[in-house]
């Protein structure tokens, strides 16, 4: 708005700082989502269902989590056991339900860890170019030569299974707390190696564009360009990277449950319930395989439909290119 | 291209010579000791230390590193911490199930994925298209390790009823070149499982690229003339397209080693993923060493080999 021939910012620089490369106006934007991305709406809806089955677990399932009555093992699905039961008795619904705490809590846990460092990473590196770039490049350039299973099993190795209660200051950690935490940690950090290309790429993208010259003019510090003027741009790319990072998590922690080396008994992991020792008895009762393997297929699929839609939604470059 | 090609390789030594420290690092980090790992948590100092004397776990690190690197030059991979046996010779004899696994199930993700991948960039949108993607997606959702045990479980259910029977296990050390019917029928249903795990991603790569070629100025330019879709694809399309799915291709070596570990544990093959989940059971330091450097090697050989081709089929980066 022009002023005696002067152009004031009425905004106060908001209309930079708060995306100018892509606009989001919330609940117009929801409905539009719903409207145009039906898999995409399939999808979120699948992981609402999977945070508040793993928020409200308890209140949702019909057994514990570790509730044993031998006599029951190995049934068939009925009304009493709507998933049948396991090799010692327990109630497959409840362990699956259960299962979905463990994968959201990894799965988010991770991710946010590895959102937080590769942004930091990517920024740093992609924004001052140069050595600095050059010298974490190199270091990227090497951690992701290795296969990521492999990485992942060697750390676990390095770890070696938990077992006694460990002590982290105030918290006392149980052995597969202390597990999920290493899954955590180390996933995050492995993610946020490989995230960080990405976020280096949408950030020399745009720290070239006008306005972080002129918010270079206005005197901002690198600090507060990066935050305030790189940071929000880069965030769509960021968003849908984290989204289908975390089907890659739930994947990962799975695999590592099936492999032996997941969160231990009793908890339920998704991953583990299908793991070699349960393998041998599916043969007697095929049923055993069946249900974990879905949620996981499941979870995965709605991260993997859910990110594919955010990402036609939210890149600038693909919208109106038809 | 030769100058290329060299500066490209030299770029890769201190690329693997940081994997090295890497790897090398890494497994030094066990907390306790690596003879600790390996003798449990029961063991006493006393034992603990005599294991590090043996096994030379007790010299400085730097020296430690060198006599490795330097061991390697050679070959040497150094002995396994457990039963001793040199752990070069364990890799050497499990590699080529791995490399054959890998091969075939890179074979048949392309021939499922680039044909599909194809035609839902031609008919974009089309019904073809929505369902091309969604089963990409889900192939790559799918945990092989659920898809292989229902397959085998439901699979020989069925064909127990059809009076066939498959082997689904391999016995340990066997050799790579046994009797070539007996070898394919033990490779090919894992490398089956894991090309379609793939072929979900590279489907989805190749329909980006694809769709990315279409869009160019050559290809209205030759529709324009009057060329049959299939001809323009064909002669212009298909050439440009398929030099990113070379890259593609390369990409995949990564996944394709990882993907191995899961399915030569659900089928039992005696390669070098096996080994590496018994190792780290055991926790076998030295093994664990030897598998992630010689795929992290894998890796960064197959990456420098695609760039190489990559150069040869376009004129733009050999002349750059």
């Amino acid at each position: 708005m022009a002023t005696e021939g002067r152009l004031i910012d009425v905004s106060g620089g908001l209309g930079a700082r708060l995306g100018a490369e892509t606009q989001l106006r919330p609940l117009r934007a929801v409905v539009r989502f719903l409207r145009t991305k039906p898999l995409g709406s399939i999808g979120a809806a699948i992981v609402l269902a999977i945070i508040l089955l793993a928020i409200f677990a308890p209140l949702i399932a019909p057994y514990g989590l570790d509730n044993r009555v031998i006599a029951e093992r190995m049934q068939n699905p009925s009304m009493k056991h709507l998933l049948g039961t396991d090799e010692l008795g327990r109630d497959i619904l409840s362990r699956v339900i259960y299962g979905a705490r463990v994968s959201a809590f990894v799965g988010f846990g991770s991710v946010l860890i590895a959102t937080v460092i590769a942004a930091a990473i990517g920024m740093v590196s992609g924004f001052f170019g140069g050595k600095v770039d050059l010298i974490i490049q190199r270091l990227v350039d090497m951690w992701i030569a290795f296969p990521f299973l492999i990485l992942l099993l060697a750390f676990m190795a390095v770890f070696g299974t938990p077992f006694g209660k460990a002590h982290l200051g105030p918290v006392t950690l149980e052995p597969s707390q202390q597990r999920a935490a290493q899954i955590i940690v180390i996933l995050g950090l492995l993610f946020a190696i490989r995230d960080s290309r990405v976020v280096r790429g949408a950030t020399m993208a745009i720290r070239n564009n006008t306005y972080v010259e002129a918010g270079r003019g206005l005197g901002a510090s690198n600090l507060r360009i990066l935050l305030s003027y790189i940071l929000p741009n880069i965030a769509p790319p960021l968003l849908v990277l984290a989204t289908l990072q975390l089907g890659t998590a739930i994947l990962a922690e799975s695999t590592l449950g099936f492999l032996g080396f997941g969160i231990p008994d009793p908890v339920p992991s998704w991953g583990h319930m299908l793991s070699g020792a349960a393998r041998a008895r599916v043969r007697i009762d095929p049923w055993l395989a069946f249900w974990p393997g879905l949620a996981i297929s499941l979870s995965v699929f709605a991260f993997n439909m859910l990110g594919d839609a955010l990402r036609d939604v939210l890149d600038p470059r693909l919208r109106g290119s038809r | 291209m030769t100058r290329y090609f060299a500066q490209r390789f030299l770029l890769v030594i201190p690329t693997l010579l940081g994997v090295t420290v890497i790897v090398f690092s890494l497994l030094r980090l066990v907390p306790g000791g690596a003879a600790t790992a390996l003798l449990g948590e029961n063991a006493t100092p006393e034992q603990a230390a005599a294991l590090q004397h043996t096994l030379g776990l007790d010299q400085p690190i730097a020296l430690q590193y060198v006599q490795w690197v330097g061991g390697m030059l050679h070959g040497d991979l150094g002995k396994s911490l457990l039963n001793q046996t040199p752990i070069s010779h364990d890799i050497a004899v499990r590699i080529g199930w791995t490399f054959e696994l890998g091969a075939f199930a890179l074979l048949f993700s392309l021939l499922v994925a680039l044909p599909i991948g194809i035609f839902a960039a031609i008919r974009q949108d089309s019904i073809l298209d929505y369902l091309a993607r969604s089963s990409a997606i889900a192939f790559l959702s799918i945990p092989s390790f659920w898809f292989a045990t229902l397959l085998i479980v439901y699979g020989s259910m069925g064909l127990q009823v059809g009076g066939l029977h498959l082997q689904f296990t391999a016995p340990l050390g066997r050799e790579i070149d046994a009797d070539l019917g007996h070898n394919l029928s033990l490779v090919i249903p894992p490398a089956l499982i894991l090309g379609f795990g793939l072929s979900g991603s590279v489907m989805r790569l190749t329909r980006t690229q694809m769709l990315e070629v279409m869009r160019q100025d050559y290809i209205r330019t030759a529709q324009a003339k009057g060329l049959e879709l299939w001809v323009v694809i064909a002669r212009h399309a298909l050439r440009n397209a398929l030099i990113p799915v070379i890259t593609i291709i390369g990409l995949q070596v990564p996944v394709l080693v990882g993907g191995s570990v899961i399915l030569e544990q659900i089928f039992s093959l005696p390669g070098m993923g096996y080994y590496l989940v018994q190792a780290v059971s055991q926790r076998d330091i030295t093994a664990i060493q030897g598998v992630v450097l010689v795929s992290a090697t894998l890796v960064i050989l197959s990456n420098l080999f695609v760039d190489f081709t990559y150069s040869v089929l376009d004129p733009r980066i050999r002349n750059a």
